[in-house]
């Protein structure tokens, strides 16, 4: 998942501390890393539990704390836009099957849509954008912590 | 500053020391926080995505009817006294087996608000004027309506009856603990779908309840009236062109009961006033539509001499709106002294229409007018007082409150004569466009009744005896019940009825004399009446209930006699019936209307000249039709707009439309084509030539012929089906887009038997073989046993409905009645509270 930006921030001057010099780019570079794979699950596993005992938008809390303190992850915030869509869009999938498709066919029809199917659509893209935008916001305030003690240490 | 601006990488240049280290964070949790917010709110009754789309408890999380999982189990509820058994079938069918009356209503109060819950409340929120409470201002109207005609008043006056009354108090108050048993145990992520959609909880539901569905049935089967649509075509024509379009005597050929009746009363009605005494101010009249024509019902019933059985067979099909979820619930009641299986109506214990183990029974809607409509003469514009009798009386005013969600209260102003509501007030817009400005409203059903006993008395039913024991108190919407035992059939036209000279209440009468008051009632031992006619059965089809000879005047406006000729000529037909032909019978799309018409109407078309290929085929499909309205009929379509064009050619030049203006009886336009083919209202007196039936019949065919090109978007007459041409819809209850179901290819028409007008249709389908033995019975009611859209249950009959299937009923005589379509058995106990 390592993009040309970090690639070229690699070979930056070396004054410039950046994430991607610790070598996890370069592990979620390779073609598979069970370790980040187990990791991004167990990501999952935390917003199903959310889903479950928390109001819909209690899925902030765990990709908040990811983007606060997921430091090997690049690209922290997609990632965790991509993991809470999928957990919301298995649990849907899941819910649709048993009840025979019935959901995302009356929701589909209900919100006027050409198929029904596109309301997993709507609710992975509702999900991804809370998702990584919690995430966001964790990873900015780690980065303006990190930036006020530079400047106090400095 | 740092050069990489990727926000979504996390090489983020800590080193960043520039201000925009503090704006990002900042700007990115705004933005989060405000998408949650927009995700998180409702706009209007669009329902807020985030908490409906979340898949752990929006509405992925099927809250379904605990009666929908694979096994039975023990449910310990606070209230039941004995054990009661429940066997579900795989239909959700429930057969509920108590040990005595109140555990069985409460059983049945928790298993219906398990499936119903929403429609339960929504129906009593419609009839009490409640509904804006939680759908906003679309609803108002509706409410204001129902709150300025006293309904929900008219069903606390019942309800306070149905709660003294031992029987009905008993059950209402079980039912009522029962939905409360089920309601308490839902949590919101639990709550039925349209619940989580609206953005609203489940209501307490108490006792008084269901007086406001039985109210709301009162007003959907006798709540319009024809009087001022026929009044202001009485403006329009000359008064002889009237008197022959529109004869009080009109051709009666199927009463129900049967012709040659011999009566044993006289009328006790009085003379009636001179015509010129009072002319209603047809200029006055706000133009108000007709009531819905699909509001009918089907029952037939054979002796034993004329079925196959040697025992009698009943029939019945009740034609309402065809609505999802379906307005009645199906269920059967068990206890040591009753064994009923029917349909219920959600909200109301025991059954409406069914059968018991010794009768079985079912109705039709017996539409004598008991709404008329009085002019009234007001002192001043102040509008307080009107003239009664040389009189000057106060009106009557109170406002009333109706919360409406997301905005202020409204106000509305209630008026009343002693005649009844003054619905709208002259000069007022009738947003609610079914009611006249300025008249005063006296309606029937507006008074404390108690229906509810009628039909706990025929769940218990033992002959033909107890069932007219148990009807002769029921009072509106009137109807014909047909009950049937294991030897005799009888019919009664049973309703309170006022008693009036013949003719009054037609056209809006004069609310300032007593002469156009109704005069008492007509006493129910002279209501009409048979009993095993020598024919060997009855029928009914809410035509008119007798021939001229009977001694009192019901009304006028009673619906054609198409369907009730219909099932007449098909029960002459053969010397014996089974269940099996009337189940066949509940699915025949002959019109006799069209049978009648399409022969003259043809007949005229002989000989004309310069027709089209398309106009010559179009008359040969007509010409072999066989009346039938199946889906791949190809003259019912046809047949069906030439009519149409043919009635607006002869009378759309006096009277402006044909929802505002009664048009005379289809029989009555009908018998003109037949016999009058010179007659003028054939004639287009913009041409200079005199059309006669030839050159209108021909009109209407081209005229016809492009309505059914455009509507099924084929040029090709072949191709020009029934189905192509009408669809059949299903609008969800609430009317939410999306729940309901618009596009159904189904056969039959208005003048069917299969009554479907393509919104209203056999909501309900009943056939009984009563004998000595368990009765044999075959049922369907289009729609499925679950409220919830998301069950299979919702609508899994809706497609057996338009195939014309019907289901044998499984009757079990003991809870541990082996059966295979069972799917789970499950009990109630007491809990200690």
């Amino acid at each position: 998942m390592n993009d040309r930006r970090t690639d070229k921030r690699s070979s930056a001057p070396s004054k410039v501390k950046t994430t991607a010099t610790d070598g996890s780019s370069a592990r979620r570079s390779s073609a598979f890393d069970l370790k980040a794979t187990l990791l991004e699950a167990a990501f999952v596993g935390i917003i199903v539990l959310c889903g479950a005992f928390l109001p819909w938008w209690g899925i902030v809390f765990p990709a908040f704390l990811r983007g606060l303190f997921d430091r090997a992850t690049p690209h922290v915030a997609r990632w965790s836009g991509v993991s809470t869509g999928v957990a919301w869009l298995l649990a849907a999938i899941y819910q649709d099957a048993v009840a025979g498709g019935r959901i995302s066919g009356r929701l589909g029809a209900l919100f006027q849509l050409p198929v029904g199917a596109l309301i997993h659509l709507l609710l992975f893209v509702i999900a991804f954008a809370i998702g990584a935008l919690a995430a966001l916001t964790g990873h900015q305030l780690r980065a303006l912590v990190s930036s006020l003690r530079e400047r106090q240490a400095a | 500053m740092r050069k990489n601006t990727d926000p979504t990488t996390n090489d983020v240049a800590e080193t960043d020391h520039g201000p925009l280290i503090w704006i990002r964070p900042i700007l990115t949790v705004t933005i989060l926080l405000t998408l949650i917010a927009l995700l998180d709110t409702r706009f209007g009754l669009r329902p807020a995505l985030g908490p409906l789309l979340n898949p752990y408890n929006g509405v992925w999380l099927r809250p379904l009817s605990p009666f929908e999982a694979r096994d039975g189990k023990t449910i310990l509820l606070e209230g039941v006294s004995a054990p009661v058994e429940i066997q579900v079938d795989r239909d959700q069918i429930k057969h509920i087996f108590a040990q005595n009356d109140e555990d069985l209503y409460f059983a049945q109060g928790y298993v219906t608000a398990a499936d119903r819950l929403w429609q339960m409340e929504f129906l009593t929120r419609l009839a009490e004027g409640r509904l804006s409470e939680i759908m906003g201002r679309r609803t108002l109207e509706f409410d204001k309506y129902f709150v300025k005609i006293g309904l929900s008043e008219a069903a606390k006056a019942s309800s306070d009856l149905m709660l003294e009354d031992p029987l009905t108090g008993l059950a209402l108050r079980a039912y009522a603990r029962g939905v409360e048993a089920y309601r308490k145990t839902l949590t919101p992520d639990r709550y039925p779908f349209e619940y989580k959609l609206l953005g609203h909880e489940p209501m307490p539901w108490t006792a008084d309840r269901a007086a406001l569905l039985l109210k709301f049935m009162s007003y959907n089967l006798s709540g319009l009236s024809y009087d001022v649509p026929l009044t202001r075509s009485y403006g329009k024509f000359a008064r002889n062109d009237f008197a022959s379009l529109y004869p009080l005597d009109v051709e009666i050929p199927e009463p129900i009961v049967p012709k040659g009746t011999k009566w044993s009363f006289g009328s006790r009605a009085p003379q009636a006033p001179p015509p010129q005494l009072f002319q209603p101010n047809v200029s006055k009249l706000s133009p108000i539509p007709l009531p819905h024509a699909g509001n009918g019902s089907n029952n037939w019933a054979v002796t034993g001499k004329k079925s196959t059985t040697g025992h009698p067979i009943l029939s019945n099909d009740i034609h309402l709106g065809l609505s999802l979820p379906s307005l009645w619930y199906e269920v059967q009641l068990v206890t040591p002294k009753m064994n009923a299986y029917g349909i219920s109506l959600p909200g109301a214990p025991g059954i409406i229409l069914g059968f018991n183990d010794k009768v079985a029974w079912g109705v039709t809607n017996g539409t004598t007018d008991i709404l008329d409509w009085f002019e009234l003469r007001f002192r001043d514009e102040k509008k307080s007082e009107y003239l009664y009798d040389n009189v000057w009386r106060p009106v009557i005013s109170r406002e009333v409150k109706i919360p409406v969600r997301g905005e202020p209260e409204q106000t509305v102003l209630l008026r009343r004569a002693h005649l009844g509501p003054i619905v709208y007030d002259e000069g007022e817009t009738p947003i609610f466009p079914t009611v006249p400005t300025g008249l005063a409203m006296r309606w029937g059903a507006l008074e404390g009744t108690n229906e509810l006993r009628t039909f706990l008395l025929l769940n218990r039913a033992k002959n033909l005896k107890s069932c007219r024991e148990a009807i002769e108190g029921f009072q509106a919407p009137d109807q014909n019940f047909l009950c049937a035992d294991q030897k005799d059939v009888g019919l009664w036209h049973m309703g309170r009825y006022p008693v009036r000279w013949a003719g009054q209440g037609r056209m809006v009468g004069d609310g300032s004399s007593s002469l156009y008051d109704w005069h008492g009632w007509i006493p129910r031992n002279e209501v009409p009446f048979a009993q095993n006619p020598e024919r060997g059965f009855l029928s009914s089809a809410n035509q008119s209930p007798t021939d001229q000879s009977y001694p009192h005047y019901l009304g006028w406006g009673f619906e054609p006699p198409f369907r009730g000729m219909r099932i007449n000529e098909i029960l002459r037909s053969k010397p014996r019936f089974s269940p099996e032909d009337f189940v066949e019978m509940q699915f025949d799309t002959v019109s006799v209307a069209a049978k009648l018409a399409a022969p003259p109407m043809l007949k005229a078309l002989e000989g004309a000249a310069g027709l089209t290929a398309n106009e010559t085929k179009a008359i040969e499909t007509l010409a072999k039709w066989d009346y039938r309205h199946d889906t791949k009929s190809l003259g019912a379509a046809l047949f069906s707009a030439w009519w149409r064009a043919l009635e607006d050619r002869m009378y759309a030049r006096v009277l402006p439309d044909r929802t505002h203006y009664k048009y005379p009886e289809a029989l009555r336009t009908i018998r003109i084509i037949q016999n009058e083919p010179q007659a003028k209202w054939f004639d287009d007196p913009e041409t200079p030539t005199t059309e006669t039936l030839k050159e209108a019949s021909l009109a209407a065919l081209r005229s016809a012929m492009k309505e059914v090109e455009e509507k099924t978007g084929a040029s090709d007459p072949s191709k020009w089906t029934w189905a192509a041409y009408r669809k059949t819809r299903f609008e969800h209850m609430g009317r939410i887009p999306g729940l309901g179901n618009s596009s159904l290819e189904a056969p039959g028409s208005p003048n069917s038997i299969f009554a479907n007008t393509s919104t209203h249709g056999p909501v309900w389908k009943l056939v009984v073989a009563l004998g000595p033995g368990k009765p044999k019975a075959w049922g369907m009611f289009p729609g499925g046993q679950a409220g919830d859209p998301l069950s299979r249950h919702f609508d899994d009959f809706v497609e057996p409905w338009v195939k014309g299937e019907m289901k044998e009923i499984v009757f079990l005589e003991s809870s541990s009645e082996a059966n295979p379509r069972l799917r789970s058995k499950w009990k109630l106990e007491g809990k200690n509270p």
